[in-house]
């Protein structure tokens, strides 16, 4: 059976998080806390509990954690019945610190869980000039997001070539080694995984890290206009149907309370009569 | 925490400000910690233990309270990465602002020195961090407050200490109280910088501790409070600091006025 890690990447307006933020609170039932990771790698967060406005209590805390009154930076948490853990990272990893991250805190942790699946929940703007420069193949296509998926088993020739010389400077090396780790599906909007992103990172610790029962990483990316940040959010968390093996659809979203005034928590307007602001 | 509101710059703004722009964003290799020197102090010896920044400077007047110096804890953070390009774009503020700062100044060595000093007065210790988001990496003070608290607090009896934190946040509108079993925080307030290091080793490593989160604006290190907060501090730290102290309040707002901390739009909008 499949045993799954969600991680959001901090990364255009935040949509990775917010879809978190959706998966744990709409499903908090499901969920329960497990621990605060190792945060020494991202900028210092110290925060209430988030918890879902109907709500009494942090219900998401309060069956395994009563008495914890804080959320940290990084966070774990675990859905029994759907094999399902999810990470939640709430600030940037800190400049130059992002190899420290994966290797030191990500790696042991897929290790320890035994996770055979990870996740890599990602967002990308018309501003991130090295993943736009990536996507002029499919410029076509009214999909909004990338879907990727890397079979750990294959890579190992990849690997060695890795290993034996890489110049991420030449960019047609580069982007000839991505493209091979990663088969994009045909109509995502990337097609390409630039070694500049944080996920190739996330990849190549990975799979350089040996956990025999890991099997597959899956890159889930969506093209988002900043601002807009929790439509975006409810829509990935749609598309999570297409990403996560198994997972059934969230028929009711219910954002936590944390969301209240976030730019962008309605859907765009449509017509002048509902207002030009969103 | 800074989101670059201010800036007018096309760059997504998850993209946060660094102070030491490593070249190293294209390595796949792991990037070295901070070394920490401590100076020898017998920590078990101090029964109060104050972390706060440097903002809360006027809360705690030198001659009034006779503090001495009991040494400094030096961190040592050393770049192996290669320079920025030239040609590259850049975020550093020196860049972008070039009148502001002296050019003699610029940073050229790969190496990095950052002094906190640990200060005592009477039977409390207080470690103050001079913050500063164009000069000092985070990676320092989330490096700084692991070792300060899992490796010296936690072996120095810390359940007899009394832990208190004093902090500021621009994410919070009134002065909100915290300790390790309840806070007035609600979200999305949250806590960043220094004391946000702090608070979260307290946190995992279940120490019991008391403090304050004032409301607070600028940039990490060059925050101001109000004239409504300071009195609040004032009134609180003097239950904590200086009971029998009579002129200590006259002292704080003295030391206030002095360092234009409190003085907000007295002593102008700019940095």
């Amino acid at each position: 059976m499949s045993r799954t890690l969600l991680i959001p990447l901090v990364s255009t307006g935040n949509v990775p998080q917010l879809t978190a933020d959706l998966v744990l609170h709409s499903l908090s039932s499901e969920f329960h806390f497990i621990e605060s990771l190792d945060s020494t790698h991202l900028h210092p967060f110290v925060g209430p509990l988030d918890y879902v406005f109907e709500q009494q209590e942090p219900v998401l805390f309060s069956k395994f954690a009563p008495e914890k009154t804080y959320s940290t930076a990084l966070e774990l948490f675990y859905n029994d019945s759907r094999s399902l853990y999810v990470i939640q990272q709430r600030t940037p990893v800190i400049q130059g610190y992002l190899n420290n991250f994966v290797r030191d805190v990500i790696c042991p942790l897929v290790g320890k869980l035994r996770i055979t699946d990870v996740v890599i929940l990602d967002s990308f703007g018309a501003l991130d000039e090295d993943i736009v420069a990536n996507t002029s193949r499919t410029s076509k296509t009214n999909n909004f997001y990338s879907d990727a998926l890397c079979q750990v088993r294959s890579v190992g020739d990849v690997v060695r070539e890795m290993e034996a010389g890489l110049h991420l400077n030449s960019p047609s090396l580069s982007s000839n080694i991505a493209n091979t780790l990663f088969q994009f599906t045909t109509d995502s909007v990337q097609q390409e995984l630039s070694t500049r992103q944080q996920a190739f990172k996330f990849a190549y610790h990975l799979l350089n890290s040996p956990f025999p029962q890991f099997q597959r990483i899956k890159y889930c990316s969506a093209f988002v206009h900043e601002g807009d940040n929790s439509y975006d959010a409810h829509l990935l968390c749609d598309h999570l149907t297409n990403v996560i093996d198994g997972f059934k659809k969230i028929t009711k979203h219910t954002p936590p309370v944390s969301w209240k005034g976030v730019y962008g928590s309605r859907p765009v307007p449509t017509s002048f009569d509902e207002g030009i602001y969103i | 925490m800074l989101f670059k509101q201010w800036n007018e710059v096309d760059e997504p703004r998850h993209h946060l400000d660094s102070p030491t722009a490593f070249g190293n964003e294209d390595s796949l290799q792991e990037a070295s910690l901070p070394g920490l020197e401590f100076p020898q102090i017998d920590w078990s010896h101090y029964t109060k233990v104050f972390f706060t920044t440097a903002i809360m400077e006027p809360l705690f007047p030198k001659t009034l309270l006779n503090t001495k110096k009991l040494g400094d804890i030096k961190a040592v953070l050393t770049l192996n990465g290669n320079p920025p390009k030239a040609d590259s774009h850049s975020w550093n503020f020196e860049e972008n602002f070039p009148n502001e700062l002296n050019p003699e100044e610029r940073i050229s060595s790969t190496s990095f020195t950052f002094l906190t000093p640990v200060v005592a007065f009477g039977d409390t210790l207080l470690i103050m961090v001079k913050e500063n988001f164009l000069k000092v990496s985070p990676i320092i003070y989330n490096q700084l407050a692991n070792e300060l608290v899992s490796g010296i607090i936690c072996g120095a009896q810390a359940q007899e200490q009394e832990l208190r934190v004093l902090g500021t946040s621009d994410r919070i509108t009134e002065l909100k109280s915290i300790s390790d079993k309840r806070s007035d925080l609600r979200p999305p307030e949250f806590v960043t910088g220094f004391v946000g290091s702090i608070l979260t080793q307290l946190i995992v490593n279940r120490l019991p501790f008391q403090g304050l989160i004032a409301p607070s604006e600028g940039a990490t290190g060059f925050e101001k409070m109000s004239m409504e907060t300071v009195p609040e501090l004032i009134d609180i730290c003097n239950e904590w600091i200086a009971l029998d102290l009579e002129n200590y309040k006259s002292e704080c707002y003295r030391q206030c006025r002095r360092d234009g901390a409190a003085t907000g739009s007295l002593s102008g909008l700019y940095i």
